[in-house]
Order: C-alpha cells, then sequence, then structure tokens
C-alpha cells in the first residue's frame, strides 16, 4: 500500500508533467522526445547562426 | 392481432359484459347510443340523443361552471385526494417524470406507467400499495404545437392515478371504482348527478387491455377509467389473473370545471400567468376571449391541419379580421405555452434530465428552445428561471422536492439560453448562405436544420419572413428521438437445446479454481461448462480470463441460461476439465467497479443532483465513467471529484449486497439504483456503499471501499451534449499510471537539466527560445 505522503508527490508530479505538456501542447507520453529535439534543433540552430 | 377499432366492436356489441354496472343501474343511469357518432354512452339524462364528447357537444363550463365552490389547482388535488384517502385509498408521493425504469420510455406519461414493469415475461404490474392515489406529473412531446392554443392540450401535465389491482378479493374492480369517480364529482365537488355521463371506450396498452369508461362534464372529459383485464394476445380475450383498475384524470381539468374560465391554463398557471403579464404589460379583453375561448376548446391541430384556416373560420365567427385577432390571442398563447414549458422544465430538470441533441433531452430542449422563441419574439423581459422558481413554489404542496434543485435548475437555463444565443447568431450566416445558394427551405430542411443545428423555424422567420412551418413541426422533430431508447443487441449465438449453466460465481467470489464438465463446444471457440465460477460480462465490467486445462479462456459471455467460454482450443465433450480463473485481474476489476459506484456518487455531489450515470466500462486498464453534465469538467471541479473519492475510499465504508424485489428495492431506496439502466429483472441485487450509494447492480465488487487504496481521475472529456467521461483507475493500476507520469517527468527534467518542480516553466522557455532561434535563422536565410 502506497504512503499518503508518496502519494501527493505522485500527483504533485503527474500536474507538474501535465501542465509542462500543455504549454507546448504535445501529449505527455511525448514530451521527454519532444523536449529532446528541441534541444537538439535549438543546439544545432546556434550553432548555424554562430556561423 | 384485433385492430382497436374492431376491438371497439366487439366490445359494443358485447357492452353488457363489458360496461353494464350494477352501480350504475342502481343510480338509474341509462345507456344511450350516440345520434351523430354512434358510441355508447351511460346519463341520467333520458332524453338525451348525442354523446358528450366533441365533436358531438361543446364545452357548456365556460363561464358557467357546474360546481358552486371554486377550487384552484392545488386545492382541486387537496380534495381528490382527501375523498380517496378517505376511502381506504393510500396517497403516495409522484414517482419521477424521467422514466428510468422502462426501457423503451424517456418520460413518464400516465400515472400507470409508475407502476408497470417490462420483464422478460412481458409487462408485470408492481403496486406499492392498493388501492392508491398519486398526483403523477408526465411529459408528453406529441401535442406540442396544441400546447398554449386549445386551453386544454399541455407537454407538462398532472395525471391523478386511481388504481387497484384486483384478484377477486384484495382491490376494487369495475362497480366500486366508477362509484368513488361518480361520488368524488358529485359529493365533494358538488356536480349535479344528472351533468355526469360516462363513455364506453376502450385501451390498448403494452401487453394488456380492456374496456373504459371516460367521464366527461358539461362536454369536457375529466377521466378515464380503464378496466386492464385481458392480456397479450387481443383476438381472444384471455382474462388476467389479476385485474387492474387504471383511472387517469386530469388534475388541470377538475381545477379548470369549477372555475370556467376560458381556459385551463388560466387556472394550473395562474400565478405564473400573473407574474408575466406583470412584467410585459399585457392585457387582454377578457370577454373577447371567452368567446373566442369556445371556439378554440374545438381546435385540435391533429384534426384540423391547418391552424390559419382554422383562425379564419373562427375569425369570421366572432365577426373580426384574422390579423385582430392573432394580435389579441398571440401574446396570451405564447404565456400559455410558456407556463406549460417552464413547467415540465422545472420537473424534468429537478429529476435528473438536461436538454441535449440526443434522447429525452432532445424533446426538452425543444421546449427550452420554443419558449426561449416566444420570448424573444415578443422582446419580453422575463426569465424563464424566475418562472421555475414560480412553478416550484406554487407546487410545493403537491412536490415540495421541486425547491431543492432550484440551483441545478438555474445554472442548467442559464447555459442552455448562451447556447440559443449562439445558435442565433450563426442562424443568420447560415440562412444567407442558403438563400446566396438559391436553395429553398422546405420541411425535410427545416428538420434537419433543427435536428444538427438547433436552429429552430421561428429564428429562420426572422430572415425568410414567408417561410412555410409545418403546424406539427414540433412533433415531427420530437417523435425522431423518441424511438432512440433500445435494448443493447447482443450478438445472437443458438443455445436451444443446451441446459443452463450453474451459475456459481456470487455463492463463492473466492473461488479461483475448480473442476467443471464440458458439455458443448459450439462453433469450435466457446465451451458450456455445467458450472461456472468463471464471471461473464455484464453490467459494464468485462468478463473474467483464465484457463480451461490448458485452453486460455479470453472472454466469457451469458446468453439466456448459458455461459459461454471462448477459448483459443477445442475441447472434448464430456470431459471434466480443470479451470483456473485470472485472480488479479478479478480483483482490478472489482477496484474498478467500487470504484465506479465511488466515482459516481463524488460527481454527484461535486456537480448536482443531475448527475446520472449514462453509461460505464470496467476494464483491467481503467475504468470509465459516463455522466450526464452539461458542461466540459474544470480542472478545480476534477480535482474535487477526485478528492471525495479519495476519502469514500478512506473512510473504510461497507460494500453490502441486498438482493430484492423490484418494488422493494425502489421503495427502500428509490429510482436512483437504475443508475446504470433498467434492469429487466423482477428481482433486483442492489449493491450499497455505506449509505451513500445504491445501486442495482450484477457486478462483482470488494468488500471494502478501502480495499480500493487510492483513485486517480487520468483523464475527463466531453463526448457529447450533455455527457461528460471520466476515465480513473484505482490502486495498483493508479499507482502504476502514477509512477510512468513520475517517470516521465523525471526524464524531462534530466534533459532540461532542472529540478521536476522547474520543468513546466523549463519548457516553456525551451519552446520560446526554439522558436525565437527558428524565426532568425529563417530573416538570415531570407536575406
Amino acid at each position: 500500500m502506497i504512503s499518503e505522503k508518496e502519494l501527493k508527490g505522485l500527483k504533485k508530479k503527474e500536474k507538474l508533467l501535465k501542465k509542462a505538456a500543455e504549454n507546448i501542447r504535445v501529449q505527455e507520453k511525448d514530451l521527454p522526445r519532444v523536449v529532446n529535439r528541441f534541444l537538439n534543433e535549438l543546439k544545432e540552430m546556434e550553432k548555424k547562426l554562430k556561423s | 392481432m384485433l385492430s382497436k377499432e374492431k376491438l371497439r366492436s366487439k366490445f359494443r356489441e358485447d357492452w353488457e359484459k363489458h360496461y353494464k354496472l350494477d352501480f350504475l343501474i342502481n343510480q338509474g343511469f341509462v345507456r344511450k347510443v350516440c345520434s351523430k357518432c354512434g358510441k355508447g354512452f351511460w346519463t341520467l339524462q333520458t332524453e338525451r340523443e348525442v354523446c358528450p364528447d366533441q365533436p358531438c357537444q361543446f364545452y357548456e363550463f365556460l363561464g358557467n361552471p357546474p360546481t358552486k365552490k371554486r377550487f384552484d389547482y392545488i386545492q382541486s388535488w387537496k380534495v381528490i385526494e382527501d375523498f380517496f384517502k378517505k376511502h381506504g385509498h393510500t396517497s403516495i408521493r409522484r414517482y419521477p417524470i424521467v422514466c428510468r425504469w422502462r426501457p423503451d420510455l424517456f418520460f413518464t406519461i400516465a400515472s400507470i406507467i409508475d407502476f408497470q414493469r417490462l420483464g422478460e415475461e412481458g409487462v408485470s404490474f408492481q403496486f406499492p400499495a392498493n388501492p392508491l392515489i398519486v398526483p403523477q406529473f408526465c411529459l408528453r412531446f406529441n401535442d406540442i404545437p396544441n400546447v398554449g392554443i386549445t386551453g386544454r392540450h399541455y407537454s407538462c401535465f398532472c395525471m391523478i392515478g386511481q388504481h387497484s389491482i384486483y384478484d377477486g378479493k384484495k382491490g376494487y374492480w369495475k362497480d366500486r371504482c366508477i362509484e368513488l369517480d361518480f361520488r368524488l364529482l358529485s359529493s365533494s365537488f358538488g356536480i349535479k348527478p344528472e351533468e355526469i355521463i360516462f363513455l364506453e371506450d376502450l385501451w390498448v396498452g403494452p401487453g394488456a387491455f380492456g374496456p373504459s369508461l371516460e367521464y366527461f362534464v358539461k362536454g369536457l372529459e375529466l377521466g378515464n377509467a380503464v378496466f386492464t383485464e385481458f392480456k397479450s394476445d387481443n383476438s381472444n380475450l384471455h382474462e388476467m389473473k389479476e385485474k387492474v383498475i387504471d383511472m387517469g384524470a386530469g388534475l388541470e381539468r377538475f381545477a379548470w370545471i369549477t372555475q370556467g374560465t376560458p381556459t385551463s391554463y388560466d387556472v394550473v398557471f395562474e400565478p405564473i400567468l400573473r407574474y408575466m403579464k406583470k412584467q410585459t404589460g399585457i392585457k387582454y379583453d377578457s370577454e373577447f376571449f371567452l368567446k373566442y375561448s369556445k371556439l378554440a376548446g374545438t381546435l385540435n391541430l391533429d384534426e384540423v391541419n391547418n391552424i390559419k384556416r382554422m383562425r379564419k373560420q373562427i375569425a369570421d365567427k366572432l365577426g373580426v379580421t384574422v390579423e385582430l385577432l392573432e394580435k389579441k390571442i398571440k401574446p396570451l398563447e405564447a404565456m400559455y405555452a410558456i407556463s406549460d414549458h417552464t413547467m415540465g422544465l422545472t420537473f424534468a430538470i429537478a429529476d435528473g434530465l438536461l436538454p441535449s441533441n440526443v434522447g429525452g433531452g432532445y424533446n426538452l430542449r425543444v421546449i427550452l428552445r420554443r419558449a426561449l422563441g416566444f420570448i424573444d419574439d415578443f422582446r419580453w423581459d422575463i426569465d424563464l428561471f424566475d418562472l421555475c422558481n414560480l412553478h416550484a413554489r406554487h407546487l410545493r404542496l403537491i412536490c415540495p422536492e421541486l425547491s431543492e434543485h432550484l440551483d441545478e435548475i438555474q445554472r442548467i437555463l442559464d447555459i442552455e439560453k448562451k447556447r440559443f444565443h449562439e445558435t442565433k447568431l450563426r442562424t443568420k450566416r447560415i440562412v444567407e448562405t442558403i438563400i446566396q445558394k438559391g436553395e429553398t427551405i422546405d420541411e425535410e430542411r427545416l428538420i434537419n436544420l433543427y435536428d444538427s443545428k438547433g436552429i429552430t423555424p421561428e429564428l429562420i422567420q426572422d430572415y425568410v419572413s414567408d417561410l412555410e412551418v409545418p403546424d406539427d413541426f414540433y412533433t415531427k422533430v420530437t417523435e425522431r428521438h423518441m424511438g432512440e431508447k433500445r435494448a443493447m443487441i447482443r450478438e445472437e449465438i443458438d443455445v436451444t437445446n443446451i441446459p443452463p449453466t450453474k451459475l456459481l460465481v456470487y455463492e463463492d467470489l473466492k473461488k479461483m479454481e475448480f473442476q467443471a464438465k464440458v458439455l458443448k463446444m459450439i462453433n469450435d471457440k466457446y465451451v458450456v461448462l455445467d458450472k461456472t465460477y468463471f464471471y461473464p460480462e455484464g453490467g459494464g465490467q468485462k468478463s473474467d480470463v483464465g484457463f480451461i486445462d490448458d485452453a486460455p479462456v479470453s472472454d466469457v459471455q451469458k446468453v439466456g441460461d448459458v455461459v459461454l467460454h471462448r477459448v483459443m482450443d477445442k475441447l472434448e465433450e464430456g470431459k471434466t476439465v480443470n479451470c483456473r480463473i485470472n485472480s488479479y485481474r478479478r480483483d482490478i476489476l472489482k477496484k474498478h467497479h467500487t470504484g465506479t459506484h465511488i466515482v459516481n456518487v463524488a460527481a454527484r455531489e461535486v456537480l448536482g443532483n443531475h448527475v446520472w450515470q449514462h453509461g460505464a466500462e470496467k476494464t483491467s486498464e481503467k475504468a470509465r465513467l459516463d455522466i450526464t453534465h452539461y458542461d466540459n469538467l474544470t480542472e478545480e471541479e476534477v480535482e474535487k471529484i477526485e478528492e471525495r473519492a479519495n476519502e469514500i475510499v478512506k473512510k473504510n465504508l461497507p460494500v453490502k449486497i441486498e438482493v430484492l424485489p423490484r418494488g422493494e428495492a425502489e421503495k427502500k431506496y428509490g429510482f436512483r439504483i437504475y443508475q446504470g439502466g433498467v434492469v429487466p429483472e423482477d428481482v433486483l441485487r442492489i449493491v450499497s456503499i455505506g449509505n451513500i450509494d445504491h445501486e442495482a447492480c450484477g457486478g462483482l465488487h470488494l468488500e471494502k471501499t478501502g480495499e480500493a487504496e487510492f483513485i486517480t481521475i487520468l483523464k475527463t472529456k466531453r463526448i457529447q451534449d450533455g455527457i461528460v467521461r471520466i476515465e480513473f483507475s484505482v490502486g495498483p493500476v493508479a499507482l502504476k499510471y502514477l509512477k510512468e507520469k513520475e517517470a516521465l517527468l523525471r526524464e524531462t527534467a534530466k534533459l532540461l537539466k532542472v529540478k521536476e518542480e522547474k520543468v513546466p516553466e523549463a519548457v516553456k522557455d525551451l519552446f520560446e527560445k526554439w522558436k525565437s532561434k527558428r524565426k532568425e535563422l529563417r530573416k538570415l536565410r531570407r536575406k
């Protein structure tokens, strides 16, 4: 059985994930993948801009 | 099957058997045959030649009531109730106007519907007392065009039900029924006996029929005493063991006849009309209106088909132009219709139905938009909710419960008003497009525009002044939706000649392994055992899975009394097999099922009493509950529902199972038990969570709410007009879901190199940065 404290913590994290996904309008399950893509693309764009 | 007409002649030929009553003979009534229509009737007026029904006789009580005393709507009920109570009847509270106990009806359309149950064996009657009297408010949508116009038609009305079941010992039969009705009119209302006339007729209902005597006074039918004594096939008269007195009388008409006002609406809606007249400043020429009403009383749009032609005839008789006639009467007709429609809305919303574009909610929206249309047309400063409030106050002695639902009524009406005005704004654009394309707006197009876009003909008339609207438009659109309530149809598998399976799951919920004998293999994929502890799919709960010997069982269904186990491998008939149920899945399904009841209560407590379960499904991955609600759920509402659901879990309330006869279950727990729809059995299995929820349910449940551990709402969505879906999971499944979310958050935080709390903000920043760099790069490329 999960403790109340642990449950509260998990619920809080669920909410944070939801909010983050909503911020860029993607599904929660896709968030890490999309963030990773943005980070890579950002790096590349910065490189291109510098050159 | 004999037609109603043939049955009528059969009864007429044998009138002595069906209509001749000792009581009538002893009182000096004589049987006559109407010289105009040929119907038989019973009267004390020995010289009388015509029957009391229209068109053979017109109203004679307008301005000339047959009683010395005047009774208003509420007083009339009190007189009737007192009379019947004095004569051994139990007065019972009304049943809901939203008919949740019948699979074929959205609304209660007559008092007898309260007590009729449709089961596998056909119709049965369940009376909570015998004899009884009930003020049953009803909703019918087939008379909408007549409402407000004829002075006597309603969509919402109160049927006084006088009912008794008679088996030769208990209850009473024809003589006593007619004696009571006669004495009620003559003694309690003081109507002269010679004014009371009984007209012979008959009634044919689902699975039962019988002769009837309608009683009239001065041309007004006050009640209809139906003697339901024959069953099923009406080509032969098979007498029922228990016969039923089904006397239904219009409370509106009792009050009306004592007042003799131009219309019955003047009596029934007196406080509502008084308020509307004050608000609008409308005054009416009472003398002119009385003259008009005497003629309008003969109007029935089903029969006359063309209201304009009828108005012309009435105008000619009154010596005025049609324009003047309409100018005088149309505002009043609108007020009458609004009064009726708001009464219907008050009852239906209080009883948990929402206006929508499907099922019974569709019909409710029709009357709501019709009422709003009238208000807009006349530019009146009237708010529908104020009228609902007045109805609740006016009816508080008969239906005190209406006042408890005013908050919900107001909220729902506000939303509907907003939607109506949005539709109005859209109408202009849509109609202009149709005109530009040179298309015509015929009847089919009108119905389609209403059906698909909620645009009423009245709204279109603002842009197309010569639009032809059929008088029965609203009847047609509502009829289209009356057939939607249908029972679920299963795939048919022939189980004839297969012995019933002993279904033992309810007897031992913990039995997960057992031995059984293979009785039959059907189509090489369904196994029938002599007995089973597998739970077959039902009540929205998926079936158990497991193994029969080495063959995996993927589904279990019940067809009639036979349980079919779907297997991958063929099994030998006659062989004894070892069966194993997947106990983990069973446990999860139980958690999800009890969780569904808990979330349903929580949603009702948070959102309001209009919340009913519309549908549900419990799988091992998640549960979904569809509830009736008028809007999307806000984040705050979802949180509150989840919080309340978890409070119920934490309280560790007992989940109690009771098996009760249907009537007893309804009496003990009310109609809220029908959350999952109608159950056709006569004996119901009631699942109670503490004392906060009681539902008729055949599913498997936890023993205590605490076993659910906790509930997490996964998502909510408005899936159709008036229906919101809540998806959730319980216990270990919910924990798995939350752990997955936690992992996703952790992964994202790691990628962004921030703390988890900062992820939403960091994601947003990243996105902004990404957009800005992309823009910069594009700009650079353009140079």
